[in-house]
């Protein structure tokens, strides 16, 4: 007789307790992270922040600049949403269940999804941050791996919704995985 | 002439349930067949075998000349594109038209561009407008298909299968989502596509009485084997008890009794 299943459960969740405190406190370690410093700081913080944020004279005669970056920003925020969902578009499906054209294929597009999606777009903006400088296409990416990655598992489960029986019966009049693909999802 | 043969047909699913075990028939052309047994007898099974949305695990299928089993992809079309299907639940792309779903009867006999682009030549709509129309659907011809009723839903499905200019049809449980009536008016189209267009007819069907008042032959399946394959006029109240088990026997053959009707 196998394990009792309950027991396993517990058993996993103790492992994964376990491993996600052991994460923890190593990465307190490497980074010497001072827990008690952490919250004191908090008070410190929100004084910084309220006398650098809050607007001021000189704020005004910086107005024009800041307008230019923000036209920049709604530019490369459309830009960076288009393309990821034409990306993430193709990406569903390969990863879906349904339209899949082969295992390897699906189970690699849904982990890339998974991992640009799991990872939030402020990580990803600090990791380009360091690796290209502060530039247009450091937002650009920034934007484009976080909004691809979750526009994929939406499209993922869109399409999963659907479910085969439409998919079933094009199948049968003999149309082709392309034609599938253009009438069964792309009305939705 | 012999439209459909079948050898020793084999189903295992994976290394568990044997769905279909050495199964021999072979179907005429023009003939309207029911296949009857209980649920989980290896019906769907055997239907899907037949155009191979199912791979059969051993077996020979030949139909219209076609060793069904050896095809290669783009044969696989060719053969599917000959064979409409029906579903229990209609399978139809619910956001779409009525006549686009209908149209997607063509797909089979599409190159990829044409079929992407959905272009239909002006032949094809003229032949979805009449399939429509002697379906009674002309009404509904630009409604959503989710708008319509269990009975259209069905027609348009009939009406998808039917442009494929067919020589034969599939129908998995056409009516077992409808209410009597609907299903009387489903049946009658079956039948009429079989006496008008010679276009052969195999339907999964679980109400006996049905079975029995449409069919030129009847099959029985049990446990994915054919029990009963023969004339409805000689199922009698054994055979439905041998196929259906002992309890469901006298209820299925009492309302079978009606035949005609
Ligand atoms: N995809 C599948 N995987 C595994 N077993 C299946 C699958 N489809 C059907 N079966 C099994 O095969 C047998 C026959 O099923 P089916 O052909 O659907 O019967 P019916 O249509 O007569 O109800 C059943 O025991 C069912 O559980
Ligand atoms: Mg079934």
């Amino acid at each position: 007789m196998g394990p009792d299943i309950f027991t396993v459960r517990r058993n996993n969740r103790i492992f994964f307790f376990l491993a996600l405190t052991a994460i923890t406190v190593s990465s307190i370690i490497v980074t010497e992270y001072d827990i008690a410093k952490g919250f004191t700081s908090i008070y410190k913080a929100i004084t910084w922040s309220l006398s650098n944020f809050y607007p001021d004279a000189n704020a005004m005669t910086r107005l024009p600049d800041i307008m230019i970056k923000l036209q920049e920003t709604v530019l490369i925020s459309i830009a960076a949403t288009t393309v990821a969902a034409l990306c993430a578009f193709f990406f569903s499906i390969f990863g879906s269940k349904t339209t899949k054209v082969n295992s390897i294929l699906s189970t690699l597009s849904r982990g890339v999804a998974s991992f640009s999606r799991n990872i939030p777009d402020a990580v990803w903006a600090l990791i380009l941050l360091f690796s290209f400088g502060q530039s247009a296409l450091t937002g650009y990416f920034a934007l484009f791996f976080a909004t691809f990655g979750f526009l994929t598992r939406t499209f993922i489960e869109t399409i999963d919704e659907v479910g085969d029986s439409s998919v079933e019966a094009l199948r049968a009049t003999g149309a082709s995985y392309t034609h599938i693909i253009a009438h069964a999802y792309l009305p939705l | 002439m012999t439209l459909l043969d079948v050898k020793n047909l084999n189903k295992q699913y994976g290394t568990g349930t044997v769905a279909l075990s050495n199964v021999n028939f072979s179907v005429k052309e023009g003939e309207f067949i029911s296949i009857i047994g209980p649920s989980g007898a290896g019906k769907s099974t055997l239907l899907r075998c037949l155009n191979r949305m199912i791979e059969a695990s051993s077996g020979e299928i030949t139909f219209d000349g076609m060793k069904v089993l050896q095809l290669n992809k783009k044969e696989l079309r060719n053969l599917r594109s000959k064979i409409g299907m029906i579903f229990q639940h209609y399978n139809l792309v619910n956001p779409l038209s009525v006549i686009e779903n209908v149209l997607h009867g063509r797909l089979g006999y599409k190159s990829t561009m044409k079929g992407l682009l959905g272009i239909y030549s002006e032949e094809e709509k003229k032949g979805a407008l009449e399939i429509i129309e002697l379906l009674g659907l002309e009404e509904q011809i630009y409604k959503r298909c989710d708008q319509l009723s269990g009975g259209q839903k069905q027609r348009v499905g009939i009406a998808r299968a039917l442009i494929q200019k067919p020589k034969m049809l599939l129908c998995d449980e056409p009516i077992a989502s409808l209410d009597p009536n609907a299903s009387k008016i489903i049946m009658d189209y079956l039948r009429k596509v079989t006496n008008e267009m010679g276009i052969t007819c195999l339907v999964n069907l679980h109400q006996v009485n049905v079975a029995l008042t449409y069919s030129d032959r009847i099959i029985g399946v049990k446990q994915g084997k054919i029990v009963y394959d023969g004339l409805p006029q000689y199922v009698t109240k054994e055979i439905i008890q041998d196929i259906y088990g002992t309890e469901s026997g006298e209820l299925i053959l009492d309302i079978g009794g009606n035949r005609g009707a």
